[in-house]
């Protein structure tokens, strides 16, 4: 049986550093996104919550950007499930709303505009993921939470990176800001 | 190999060879003491050790899984993530401890054990800033810590644990995208090497598995589903390949009897996806390939025997098994076909029996050895 030939501590020692530093770095790329994106305040609803390895947490619909509307899907010519999709959102007086989506990012970004990187849920229909679709919440809450969420209107805060990545800061409800969490 | 242990066969032995004056006694002594200390190496209580000790593992780390679910609020963040961390540089730092007491058994498991709280930490930070990004993402960093960990700390367990984590993100990746993960191929490359390299023999099986699981899935992910064809193909190239392999004295021997296997399971299961997974099959095509699937399945368990290839022959036996079951639902209903064709294909077994019989007799006089 052929082994790896190192001194046992040393082995234990680089193992475990790289798998921290792994965990470290996590961290570090998202408390940057989240410390330095571009703030983006969009409204949503709940549709499910429970997960059952990670607590309660609440499944989020962004009403502008969940589901995107056939005109925009036309400049596709093929989609396929999980492809990529950058959206494109430009600021309107009733809010943030999408204007185009393609499966690369864009080459010119006005200022007021921003783009939102996804994928596609499946080839038929305009149904995009984000990946900050889940607000998780302290055991027991959620069902307070969703109560609160049913009877005003919610919002997500989100901070968005250069590139498109997007991070869920906070909520909003009835325009108050509510579990903003800590960087760290 | 088939049933007790080689040393209680030795033992049951020995003493008559011994009284018939082929060994000595010292010889018998000497013989039985090494064959019970190579097997208590890998069997008895340091295999129960070795078990109890892995699945204990497995168990501490659902605990520390559900520990993460469940104390959301009661601590601050950081201590969550912290606690955690910590116990991973326990983990590996007692493991390291046991591997120089010599407690090798306790060692793997708690390599297994850092491995797993590594995955449950990266949950949690995934918890801790809403990620749901790509799920099947946080796999595959799961699986490339747990492959570090156990080639580096050279621990079997993890590696294969990396192996079934893999497993777990090529299958979650494909029911993402419905159609074939190609980057599997190069993932599942990494743990089956270390595997191959460490030569742990389960490990290699379940890696051959895998893939075998992966071709077979090609014939119903490709856009010219379903192309069972192409799986038949791959699978006979393997088993052929495999062959070659078995009959080369300068390689190992149990690589090339485990990819014949492998490639004449993967055959045997595009001949059943052909035969009964199929919407619209005419009845002439549906005997052609019950024919040849029989066919196959009697050569691979003669070959098996006949090699005392145990994997082979058992892995035969069974799809001989399935094959029949499947025919008999197929062809349930039309009840006159049913015998027709068992009559039929229990006569060609029994023609196939009197051939093998009476070519292995030719075989043995051409090289002058009395049956």
């Amino acid at each position: 049986m052929k082994a790896f030939k190192l001194n046992i501590w040393l082995a234990a020692l680089i193992v475990a550093a790289l798998q921290t530093s792994a965990l470290a770095y996590m961290i570090v790329e998202r408390a940057s996104l989240l410390k330095n994106g571009r703030e983006i305040v969009l409204d949503v609803r709940p549709v499910d919550p429970r997960s059952l390895f990670r607590g309660d947490y609440v499944i989020l619909s962004y009403s502008a950007i969940s589901s995107l509307p056939k005109d925009l899907l036309q400049t596709l010519p093929v989609r396929r499930k999980a492809m990529p999709a950058y959206v494109t959102l430009k600021k309107a007086s009733e809010g943030w709303q999408p204007i185009a989506v393609d499966t690369r990012y864009p080459d010119k970004v006005a200022p007021d505009e921003v783009v939102f990187k996804g994928r596609f849920r499946n080839k038929w229909s305009g149904r995009i993921n984000y990946g900050i679709e889940n607000f998780f919440v302290p055991e027991g809450e959620g069902k307070e939470l969703e109560k609160l969420i049913r009877a005003g209107q919610l919002r997500a805060i989100l901070a968005v990176a250069g590139d498109g990545t997007i991070g869920l800061k906070a909520l909003e409800v009835e325009g108050q800001r509510r579990y903003d969490q800590p960087l760290y | 190999m088939l049933g007790r242990s080689y040393g209680s066969r030795l033992e049951a032995d020995l003493p008559r060879w011994a009284a018939a004056g082929w060994v000595s006694d010292d010889g018998v002594k000497a013989i039985l003491a090494e064959v019970r200390e190579q097997e208590a190496s890998t069997s008895g209580p340091n295999r129960l050790i070795s078990i109890l000790s892995v699945l204990g593992a497995i168990l501490i780390g659902a605990g520390v899984l559900s520990f993460v679910a469940a104390n959301w609020q009661d601590m601050p963040r950081l201590f969550r993530l912290g606690l955690l961390v910590t116990c991973i540089w326990a983990s590996y730092g007692a493991a390291a401890a046991t591997f120089r007491r010599g407690l090798d058994a306790f060692a793997h498991a708690l390599v297994l054990l850092g491995s797993v709280i590594f995955g449950a930490s990266i949950m949690l930070v995934a918890q801790m800033y809403h990620m749901n990004g790509n799920p099947p993402d946080a796999v595959l960093l799961w699986m490339a810590g747990s492959l570090l960990a156990g080639v580096v700390m050279n621990s079997n367990p993890t590696i294969v644990f990396s192996l079934l984590l893999t497993c777990l993100w090529g299958a979650w990746e494909t029911q993402e995208t419905y159609g074939v993960y190609w980057p599997f191929l190069l993932v599942w490359a990494l743990p089956t090497i270390a595997l191959v390299w460490r030569d742990c023999r389960y490990g290699v099986k379940l890696a051959a598995i895998a893939i075998g699981a992966w071709i077979v899935s090609l014939g119903y992910l490709l856009p010219d589903y379903p192309n069972h064809l192409l799986v038949l193909i791959i699978g006979l190239v393997i088993a052929a390949g495999g062959f070659a392999l078995s009959k080369t004295p300068q390689l190992e021997e149990r690589h090339g009897r485990l990819l014949l296997a492998l490639g004449y399971a993967i055959a045997f299961a595009a001949l059943f996806g052909a035969q009964f997974l199929t919407a619209h099959i005419s009845f002439a095509a549906l005997v052609i390939l019950a024919v040849l699937a029989l066919l196959m399945s009697v050569a691979a368990i003669w070959w098996g025997l006949k090699t005392h290839d145990a994997t082979l022959h058992r892995i035969a036996y069974a799809a001989f098994a399935v094959e029949v079951i499947g025919i008999y639902i197929k062809t349930i209903g039309t009840l006159m076909g049913t015998s027709v064709f068992f009559f039929s294909a229990g006569l060609g077994v029994v023609a196939l029996a009197v051939a093998a019989f009476w070519v292995d007799r030719r075989l043995r006089k051409m090289i002058g050895e009395t049956p």
